[in-house]
C-alpha cells in the first residue's frame, strides 16, 4: 500500500468514506489534484545535496588522509583481536581501531572514538555469535606497517599502514580489499553545541578556549580553504567554525525541521574492491543487479521508506536496507558488510585506472595491464565504523560467511513456498469462501488467502470488522480443513483510541514512541491518528509477541499467519513519509540511529509471537515490507507497491537477485503489479515469471479490477493455472533449496554468475536467473514475445523442461516462447525432484510420490539433492527429515542419505525417473536393501529421454537404479 | 495437458439415483457404468486417445501410462484424470483425479478416499433428502412463479398490443392534425399579410400627424421666444435684447456673450418676427432657454418618448415569438433529450405525457406608436389574425403532444420485455434493498442507484443498457452502465443477475470489483415451467 504525502493521505481517508455526502465534494477536489500525479513524487524524498551529512561526507576529499596510527600503540586484546590508536591529525581527536579475525575467512574492522563525549550507536541484535580465529601481528618498523596473519586461513593477510592509516587485505598475496586508500575516512567526533555568538562579534572569530581546539579549527579551516580552491564555484561560507557548518545542528527538509541535539556524528569510509569490475547488493533499489557508477549522479541510498509508485532505474531508497556488498570477478567472490542502521548513502566508482589502489600499494606490482577496481564510499549519518570483510572465495563461500555472521534464512513452512492469493481486499467471509471455491472449481492450487487492512475494525490490528467477518475462526477452519492457511495484516501503527485494547494497554505501559517533550508521538497512517510502538525496547517486543496467542488475538487460529506492512515505519505526515529523526526511543537513542532497524524489529517480534502460540513447535510465517541485515532469519519480504507494467515485471528479477545475494532467501514481487490493471497477457507472463521466484503471491490495489485467474478468458486462465501448477510440481526442488538456504545461506534464486563464476558474460546478466544449481529461467517481460534469445552458460548443455530439447552450451539460443511458455532449462549434470500429482494445496501432497528428472551431462553424470520433512514443524531440528544425495554416474543413479542419523517417516515413494540425454538401455535394475529387481521403461529416441516406470521404492530409503 | 473436468451442475431438473434400484456392478475403481465397457480385464487396455495399449494390470496400478489419464480412473496418478463416484442415492459425480486419496471427502459415498475407508462417512442419503426437499421447494416456487409470470406475460402482451394500436390510432390522428395545421397556417399567413399592411398604414398616418404637431409646436415656441426676448415689445429683436440670454453665447469658452457674437446670430442689427422665424429661430431653438418658469408637463415630455420607444421594442420581440413558435419547441425538445431520459419525473411532460406549451404572448387590442388606438378596420384585422394564430398554435401543440406520445410508445415498444413480454411488469417500478450502510435501488429499464441509509444524495450506479446474459439465455442478466465515474477508476456499472422468485425482489448487492456492482434480483418473470416428469421419482 502506498502513500504520497499530505494530499493522497487525505484522499485515502476521503476515498474510504467516499459515499458520505459531506466528503464527496472535498474528495473531488483532492482527486483532481491526485489525477495529476502519475508516479513517485521525487520531491518528497531527499537527494544527497538535501542531506547535510551526505553533502559534508561527499565533499570531504583531502589529498592525504588526516588519520594516522602508529605501531607503538599496537596491542593484542586476545588471540584474535588487536587494537591500535588512530589520531585525526587535523584536530588531534583520538580513535581506537579494533581488528578481529573471525572464522571462515572473515575479518572485522571497527573504529570508534577513543573517548566520545557520549556513547556512539552500535547496532544490536544483528551479528550472530561467530567463532574467532587466531591472528598474529607482525609489525614492520621500516615501512611503518603491520601485517596480520590469520591462523586458519593462511592465504589471507591484512596489512595496516600507519601514516596515513590504511588497511589492505590480501588473499594469496593478491590485494582484494583496500580501506582508506582514497583518503575518504571521516569520522565526525561528537562535540558540544557551540554557544551562539553575539551578533556584533560574528565578523571576528571567537578566541578558542584551548590550543587543541584552535588547532582543530585551523585544520578545518585549511581543509575548507582547500575545498574552496578546488571548487571555486562553491559559495563562500560566512561561518568558519567547524562545529557550526550548515545542517550540523539543525536541518530542514520541506516543512520538517530536524533538531539535532547531538550535532554532527556522521561517518564515512572508502573501501576498494581491488581487481573487481562488478559489485552487487546494497538493496533495496529498483535498479539493475550490477551496481553502477554513481560518479556525477546520486549515490545509492539506504533508508527504509514507503515510496508511492516507485520508479525504475533509480538508486533512491525503498522499503529495505542491507549495507552488504559482494564483489565478483572470474577468480574470486568477496563480501563486505557495513554494519550501520542509520541513513546511509553509498557512492560507487568503478575504474580501470591502475593508478588506483595498486599504484599506491607497498611491494605489489600489478604488471603492466590495467587492473579494474571498484571504489565504494560508505556514508552514514551516525554510528561507528564497523566493517566485516568476507574473503570468499566462491559465491557459496561468501553466502555462507555472510549468513554465519547475520543468520541463515528461516526454514519456511512448505505452504509458504507455494502460491498465495491476496488482494486489497477480500471483503468479507462470503468473498473468501467464493474465491476459495473458485480455485477448486477451476482446479487451480493455492495454499494461502490473504486479508489486507479492510478486514479490521477501523484499521485496528488484531481486530475484525465483525459485520464482514462475523466468524473468522470458522472461516479459517473451513480453509484449514483443506490444508489451506490465511494471513492477516498487522501493522506497527496503532490507532489512537482508548477503547482499542492494543492502544490502551500499550499506552498504559508507556510502550509508544514519545516526542522530545515526553508526550506520545502521533503520526498519520491508515487509521488516522496513530501511535507507534517503541520496538527498540525488549519489553515492548515481548508484549507485542504476547498478542498473537489465539486467546488474545480473538478470531485467530493456528492456521492464521501474519503480514507486517508499513514498518519502515510509514508515517503519512512525517518527513519523507517516515518518522522524525529527532524522536527519542526508549533507550535514549534518537530515531536517526535506529531507523533502518524498525521494520526488522517488528517482524522479529511477530515471529516470536507466532512461535509462542505453538510452544515453539510450528514454524512461523511473517511477511515484512521493510527489511534489514538479518531479515532472512525471520521470514519473507516482498518488493512493495510495484505497478502493472512490463518494466516492473522485468525489474522483479534484478531486485530479487540483489535481495537474495544479501541473504534474504524468501522474496517476491506482487504478481500482476500492485497498482493499475495488467492486461491478461502481462498477467500471464507475470505468473510464469513469479512461479520461479521464491515468494509467489498475487496482490493488487483496492482500486484495481478483480484478478482471480478465472476472471480472464479460458486461454489466459489455463496459462495461469499451468504456471501455478508448475510451481507445485517443483515444490520438492524449491523446498530442498530453502533447506539449503537455511543451512548455508545460498539463495534459491541466484544470478547466473553464481553458478558460472568464471563466465564473464554472465556478470551483468539480470534478465535471466538460476533457481538453484539446475534451472535457468528467463521470463518474458515484453508483449508478444514469440521467441526468446537465451544465453546458456557452462559446458554441460541444457534441456528444455517442457520439450526436453537439448541445447549444447555455452551458446546463445533462440527458444520458442509462445504465450503458454517461457524459457526454462535444466542444466546438464543436474537432478531435479518433482511431484507430478498437483493437488489443491501443498499439504495434501505431503506423502505423494516423486519423479526425478535427471539431465545427464555430456560426461554422463548428474547430481542433485532432495530434502523432505513434515513441512511445518521444527522436527527437522531433531533429525526428523530425510536429505538424500542423488548421484548419477557410470550409468547408475544412487540415492543416499546425506545424514544417515536423520529420518522422517513418509509413505512418499519414487514414482518415475526421467533421464534426459541417454541412449536406449537394454535393461534397468533397481537395488534396494540388497534386493535386485528389474524395472519397466520407455524410451523416446528423438529426444533421448528414458522414462523408468514405477520404481516404487520409499523415497527415504537408500537405493540405486542401474541402466544397462 | 489440462482437460476440462465435467462437473455436474446443480440444476432444477435433477435426476437422483434411486438407492433401491442400485445394483453394485463390478468395474474398475472410478469408472462410470457407461464407461465400464471400455475396461475389459480380458483384454489389453487402450488409452481413450488411442496413443498407447498397455497390459490390463497397468490399469489403476497408481502409475500414469496414458497421456489422457484414462488408465488411472481410480487413482491420483494422472494429472489430468478424472474419478467417477457413484454416490448411490444421490447425484453421481466426476472429480479430478488429484482429489483421490488426498484426505478430503469429495464424494458423498466416500469412495474417493478408498485408501482410508473409515475417513469419510457416506452422506449421500442425507444429501438426497436435503436435495429432494430443496427441489420440492424450488419446484413449488417455480410453479407459482411461473403462474405469475404467465399473468405478467398476458398483461405485457396486452400492453404491447394496446401500445401498438394506440400508435396506429395516434398516427392517423397525426395525419389529420397535420392537414389541419397546414390549412390553419395558410389562413394565418393570409390574414397576417392584411394585418401587417393595415398596421403599417396606421403607423404612417400616425407618424405624419406627429410631424405636423411637432412643426406647429416649434413655430409656437419661436413666437413665444421672440416676444419674451423683445423686451421693449417693439416687434423687433435687437442685439442688446439678445444679450440678455447668455445661454445663446455661441462661444462659451470665454464666458462673455459679445455684441459681435450676437450679431452673427441675428445677422442684422435687429430683426422682426418674420425674419426671426425664418433665419434665427432655427439656429437657436436648441439653446434658447426661457426665463419664464415653464409648466410641468413640458419638462416630462422627453421621458415619455423613451418609454414609448421601449415598449415598441417589446412589441417587436413579442411578434417574433408569435412568428417562430416551432423553432422554440424544437430547442426545448433537444434540451429534454440531453438532460434526462424520457420518463423522468422532473420533466415538463406531466404524468400523462402531455406536453405543456410555455405561456405564449398574444396580440390583444393594441395601440400604435403614438398611443393612438387602431381604427376599427385595422383592429378587426388584428383580431382576426390573433384568432388565426391561436388556432394554428393549438393545432401545433396538439400535434406535438401526439408526436411525443407516439415517440414514447415507440420507445416502450422497442424495449425488450422478454420472449413473452412478461418483464413489462417491471417497467416504471423501483425495488429497494437496505444494507448496513446503504439503500440500493433498482428501477428496471431505468437505473440502479445507491444512497446512504441515513440520507444523502443518490449515486447512479448505472443506467439501463441491455440484457446481458449468455447467448443461450440473455435474460439471465441485465446490465446498467455509465453510472457516476469513480475516483481513479471507471464509470460505475451494475450487473443484475435475474433468477426465479415468487415476487419481484432485490435480493442482494455486492461490489466484487471497485465500482462494478452486482445485484441479485428475483422475479416470477424468470420462472420457467416445471416439467412434471422431472419431479423426483421417489417422494420419500
Amino acid at each position: 500500500m502506498f502513500v504520497l504525502d499530505y494530499f493522497p493521505t487525505m484522499s485515502i481517508y476521503i476515498k474510504q468514506s467516499k459515499r458520505c455526502l459531506g466528503f464527496q465534494l472535498l474528495a473531488i477536489v483532492f482527486l483532481m489534484i491526485m489525477d495529476e500525479t502519475e508516479a513517485v513524487d521525487a520531491g518528497n524524498f531527499k537527494r544527497c545535496d538535501q542531506s547535510a551529512f551526505c553533502q559534508r561526507q561527499r565533499n570531504f576529499k583531502p589529498e592525504i588522509s588526516p588519520y594516522v596510527t602508529n605501531i607503538d600503540s599496537l596491542r593484542k586484546i586476545d588471540n584474535s583481536h588487536f587494537a591500535l590508536d588512530i589520531t585525526n591529525t587535523q584536530n588531534n581527536k583520538a580513535f581506537v581501531l579494533d581488528l578481529f579475525a573471525l572464522e571462515d575467512s572473515t575479518l572485522r574492522l571497527k573504529i570508534n572514538e577513543a573517548q566520545p563525549i557520549a556513547e556512539r550507536y552500535e547496532v544490536p541484535n544483528t551479528i550472530e555469535d561467530v567463532k574467532a580465529q587466531n591472528m598474529i601481528a607482525v609489525p614492520n618498523l621500516k615501512n611503518g606497517s603491520i601485517v596480520f596473519h590469520l591462523g586458519d586461513n593462511t592465504n589471507i593477510q591484512a596489512v595496516i599502514s600507519c601514516s596515513p592509516f590504511r588497511l589492505d587485505i590480501y588473499d594469496e598475496k593478491e590485494p582484494v580489499f583496500s580501506v582508506n586508500s582514497r583518503n575518504l575516512m571521516h569520522i565526525e567526533h561528537l562535540r558540544q553545541k557551540p554557544v551562539p555568538k553575539p551578533h556584533e562579534e560574528k565578523t571576528k572569530p571567537e578566541e578558542p578556549e584551548n590550543p587543541d581546539e584552535e588547532q582543530a579549527e585551523q585544520g578545518e579551516n585549511e581543509e575548507e580553504d582547500k575545498q574552496e580552491e578546488q571548487e571555486p564555484q562553491e559559495e563562500e561560507k560566512e561561518e568558519s567554525d567547524p562545529d557550526d557548518q550548515p545542517g550540523m545542528w539543525e536541518e530542514t527538509f520541506k516543512t520538517h525541521t530536524d533538531s539535532k541535539p547531538r550535532g554532527p556524528e556522521s561517518i564515512g569510509l572508502d573501501t576498494s574492491f581491488v581487481n573487481f569490475a562488478h559489485v552487487y547488493g546494497i538493496p533495496e533499489h529498483a535498479d539493475k543487479m550490477a551496481l553502477k557508477s554513481t560518479v556525477g549522479s546520486e549515490p545509492y541510498r539506504l533508508y527504509n521508506l514507503d515510496v508511492f509508485e516507485y520508479e525504475l532505474d533509480s538508486r533512491a531508497a525503498l522499503y529495505g536496507s542491507i549495507p552488504f556488498m559482494i564483489g565478483h570477478n572470474s577468480k574470486r567472490t568477496v563480501g563486505l558488510l557495513w554494519l550501520n542502521a542509520a541513513e546511509t548513502w553509498v557512492d560507487v566508482d568503478s575504474t580501470e585506472d591502475n593508478k588506483g589502489v595498486l599504484g599506491t600499494l607497498f611491494g605489489y606490482f600489478a604488471g603492466e595491464e590495467a587492473v579494474p577496481e571498484v571504489n565504494v564510499h560508505w556514508m552514514s549519518e551516525s554510528g561507528v565504523i564497523d566493517v566485516y570483510f568476507m574473503l570468499g572465495r566462491n559465491p557459496a563461500d561468501v553466502m555462507r560467511q555472510y549468513t554465519k555472521l547475520t543468520g541463515t534464512p528461516y526454514m519456511p513452512p512448505m505452504w509458504a513456498t507455494t502460491y498465495h492469493q491476496s488482494r486489497w481486499n477480500y471483503k468479507d467471509e462470503q468473498d473468501v469462501k467464493t474465491v476459495d471455491a473458485g480455485f477448486d472449481e477451476h482446479d487451480i492450487p493455492y495454499d494461502c488467502l490473504w486479508l489486507d487492512i479492510e478486514h479490521t475494525d477501523g484499521k485496528r490490528y488484531f481486530t475484525w470488522d465483525t459485520l464482514k467477518f462475523p466468524d473468522p475462526v470458522q472461516m479459517q477452519n473451513a480453509l484449514a480443513a483443506k490444508g489451506r492457511k490465511m494471513v492477516t495484516i498487522i501493522d506497527p501503527h496503532i490507532k489512537v483510541d482508548t477503547n482499542y485494547h492494543i492502544y490502551r494497554e500499550a499506552q498504559n505501559k508507556g510502550y509508544f514512541i514519545k516526542n522530545k517533550d515526553g508526550s506520545e508521538f502521533k503520526g498519520w497512517c491508515w487509521p488516522g491518528d496513530s501511535a507507534y510502538l517503541d520496538l527498540t525496547l525488549p519489553e515492548v517486543r515481548d508484549w507485542w509477541a504476547s498478542q498473537f496467542v489465539p486467546e488474545v488475538y480473538k478470531g485467530s487460529t493456528l492456521n492464521l499467519f501474519t503480514w507486517n506492512d508499513m514498518n519502515e515505519p510509514s508515517v503519512f505526515n512525517g518527513p519523507e513519509i517516515t518518522m522524525h529523526k529527532d524522536i527519542i526511543h526508549g533507550a535514549g537513542w534518537e530515531h536517526r540511529h535506529v531507523h533502518n532497524l524498525y521494520g526488522i524489529l517488528l517482524q522479529m517480534s511477530t515471529v516470536k509471537g507466532q512461535l509462542a502460540r505453538s510452544q515453539g513447535n510450528e514454524r512461523p510465517f511473517v511477511l515484512s515490507r521493510a527489511f534489514y541485515i538479518g531479515t532472512q532469519k525471520y521470514g519473507a519480504i516482498w518488493t512493495g507497491d510495484n505497478t502493472a507494467e512490463w518494466g516492473h515485471l522485468a525489474a522483479s528479477v534484478p531486485m530479487l537477485l540483489s535481495i537474495g545475494l544479501c541473504g534474504i532467501a524468501h522474496s517476491g514481487a506482487d504478481v500482476g503489479g500492485f497498482f493499475k490493471n495488467p492486461d491478461p497477457e502481462m498477467l500471464s507472463r507475470w505468473y510464469q515469471a513469479a512461479a520461479y521466484q521464491p515468494f509467489f503471491r498475487a496482490h493488487a490495489h483496492i482500486d484495481t479490477s478483480r484478478r482471480e485467474p478465472w476472471l480472464y478468458d479460458d486461454k489466459y486462465r489455463d496459462i495461469i493455472r499451468a504456471a501455478i501448477r508448475e510451481r507445485y510440481e517443483l515444490l520438492p526442488y524449491w523446498y530442498t533449496l530453502f533447506f539449503q538456504a537455511h543451512k548455508s545461506g545460498e539463495p534459491p534464486m541466484r544470478p547466473l554468475w553464481y553458478e558460472f563464476p568464471a563466465d564473464v558474460s554472465t556478470f551483468d546478466k539480470d534478465d535471466s536467473h538460476m533457481v538453484g544449481t539446475a534451472l535457468l529461467v528467463q521470463p518474458v517481460s515484453k508483449p508478444n514475445t514469440q521467441v526468446t534469445s537465451v544465453y546458456l552458460p557452462g559446458a554441460t548443455g541444457w534441456f528444455d523442461v517442457k520439450t526436453y530439447q537439448y541445447y549444447p552450451s555455452p551458446n546463445t539460443v533462440s527458444i520458442s516462447t509462445p504465450l503458454d511458455k517461457i524459457a526454462v532449462l535444466q542444466r546438464g549434470g543436474t537432478i531435479v525432484p518433482r511431484k507430478m500429482r498437483v493437488r489443491r494445496c501443498s499439504a495434501l501432497m505431503t506423502h505423494d510420490p516423486y519423479t526425478l528428472f535427471v539431465a545427464v551431462s555430456p560426461q554422463g553424470t548428474a547430481v542433485g539433492q532432495l530434502y523432505m520433512d513434515d513441512g511445518h514443524t521444527f522436527g527437522f531440528q531433531n533429525l526428523k527429515y530425510n536429505y538424500k544425495n542423488l548421484l548419477f554416474q557410470n550409468n547408475v543413479l544412487i540415492s543416499k542419505s546425506a545424514n544417515p542419523d536423520a529420518s522422517w517417516d513418509s509413505d512418499a515413494w519414487l514414482e518415475r525417473v526421467v533421464f534426459m540425454g541417454v541412449s536406449r538401455p537394454t535393461k534397468i535394475e533397481m537395488t534396494v536393501d540388497g534386493q535386485v529387481h528389474p524395472l519397466e521403461f520407455s524410451y523416446e529416441s528423438t529426444t533421448r529421454v528414458l522414462t523408468v516406470r514405477k520404481p516404487g521404492v520409499k523415497m527415504q530409503k537408500d537405493w540405486s537404479i542401474a541402466i544397462q | 495437458m489440462i482437460c476440462k473436468y465435467l462437473f455436474l451442475t446443480f440444476i432444477l431438473h435433477i435426476d437422483l439415483y434411486d438407492a433401491s434400484q442400485m445394483v453394485q456392478v463390478d468395474r474398475p475403481r472410478g469408472v462410470s457404468l457407461t464407461k465400464k465397457v471400455l475396461y475389459d480385464p480380458a483384454k489389453e487396455f487402450t488409452c481413450f486417445d488411442g496413443s498407447q495399449t498397455i497390459q490390463f494390470q497397468f490399469v489403476n496400478d497408481d502409475y500414469c501410462d496414458c497421456n489422457d489419464g484414462s488408465d488411472e480412473p481410480g487413482t491420483s496418478a494422472c494429472p489430468n484424470g478424472s474419478f467417477h463416484c457413484t454416490n448411490a442415492g444421490y447425484r453421481p459425480q466426476n472429480i479430478p483425479s488429484s482429489r483421490v486419496n488426498d484426505g478430503i471427502c469429495d464424494c458423498c459415498d466416500g469412495t474417493d478416499e478408498w485408501k482410508t475407508p473409515t475417513a469419510c462417512a457416506n452422506t449421500c442419503m442425507e444429501l438426497r433428502r436435503a436435495a429432494l426437499e430443496e427441489n420440492k421447494k424450488k419446484m413449488e416456487e417455480s410453479s407459482k412463479g411461473f403462474a405469475l409470470r404467465q399473468e405478467y406475460a398476458k398483461t405485457g402482451q396486452a400492453k404491447k398490443l394496446e401500445r401498438q394500436e394506440k400508435v396506429k390510432e395516434l398516427q392517423q390522428e397525426l395525419a389529420q392534425i397535420q392537414l389541419l395545421e397546414d390549412t390553419l397556417k395558410t389562413e394565418k399567413e393570409a390574414i397576417e399579410i392584411q394585418e401587417t399592411a393595415a398596421i403599417d398604414e396606421h403607423k404612417r398616418i400616425a407618424e405624419e400627424k406627429q410631424q405636423k404637431i411637432a412643426h406647429e409646436e416649434n413655430l409656437r415656441k419661436g413666437a413665444e421666444a421672440f416676444s419674451e426676448m423683445d423686451v421693449d415689445k417693439d416687434g423687433s429683436l435687437t442685439i442688446p435684447e439678445l444679450l440678455s440670454h447668455p445661454e445663446l453665447d455661441p462661444d462659451t469658452s470665454d464666458g462673455i456673450f459679445t455684441e459681435e457674437e450676437a450679431l452673427t446670430i441675428l445677422q442684422a442689427g435687429s430683426v422682426d418676427m418674420a425674419v426671426f422665424m425664418d433665419t434665427v429661430w432655427g439656429a437657436i431653438n436648441e439653446t434658447f432657454r426661457t426665463n419664464i418658469p415653464p409648466p410641468m408637463e413640458e419638462q416630462e415630455a422627453p421621458a415619455e418618448d423613451q418609454i414609448q420607444d421601449g415598449s415598441e421594442q417589446e412589441r417587436e420581440a413579442d411578434r417574433e415569438l408569435l412568428e417562430e413558435p416551432e423553432e422554440e419547441d424544437q430547442d426545448q425538445d433537444e434540451e429534454d433529450e440531453d438532460s434526462d431520459e424520457e420518463y423522468d419525473d422532473e420533466h415538463e411532460y406531466d404524468e400523462d405525457g402531455e406536453y405543456h406549451e410555455p405561456p405564449v404572448l398574444r396580440k390583444e387590442t393594441d395601440t400604435s406608436n403614438s398611443g393612438e388606438p387602431y381604427d376599427e378596420i385595422t383592429q378587426n384585422l388584428v383580431n382576426q389574425a390573433n384568432e388565426a394564430r391561436s388556432k394554428f398554435q393549438e393545432a401545433q401543440t396538439k400535434k406535438k403532444n401526439l408526436e411525443n406520445e407516439v415517440e414514447s410508445l415507440n420507445k416502450a415498444l422497442e424495449l425488450d420485455f422478454g420472449p413473452d413480454e412478461g418483464y413489462q411488469a417491471l417497467q416504471f417500478q423501483c425495488f429497494e434493498l437496505l444494507t448496513m450502510e446503504y439503500k440500493y435501488k433498482l428501477c428496471p429499464y431505468d437505473k440502479a442507484t445507491q444512497s446512504p441509509k441515513n440520507g444523502g444524495s443518490e449515486t447512479v450506479l448505472g443506467r439501463w443498457g441491455s440484457w446481458s446474459g449468455p447467448p443461450e439465455n440473455i435474460y439471465a442478466k441485465m446490465m446498467y452502465e455509465n453510472g457516476i465515474t469513480c475516483w481513479n477508476g471507471p464509470a460505475r456499472s451494475t450487473e443484475v443477475v435475474i433468477r426465479c422468485g415468487m415476487e419481484h425482489k432485490l435480493l442482494s448487492v455486492d461490489e466484487p470489483s471497485r465500482c462494478a456492482y452486482k445485484y441479485e434480483f428475483a422475479t416470477p418473470c424468470a420462472c420457467t415451467q416445471v416439467d412434471p416428469n422431472a419431479l423426483p421419482r421417489d417422494e420419500l
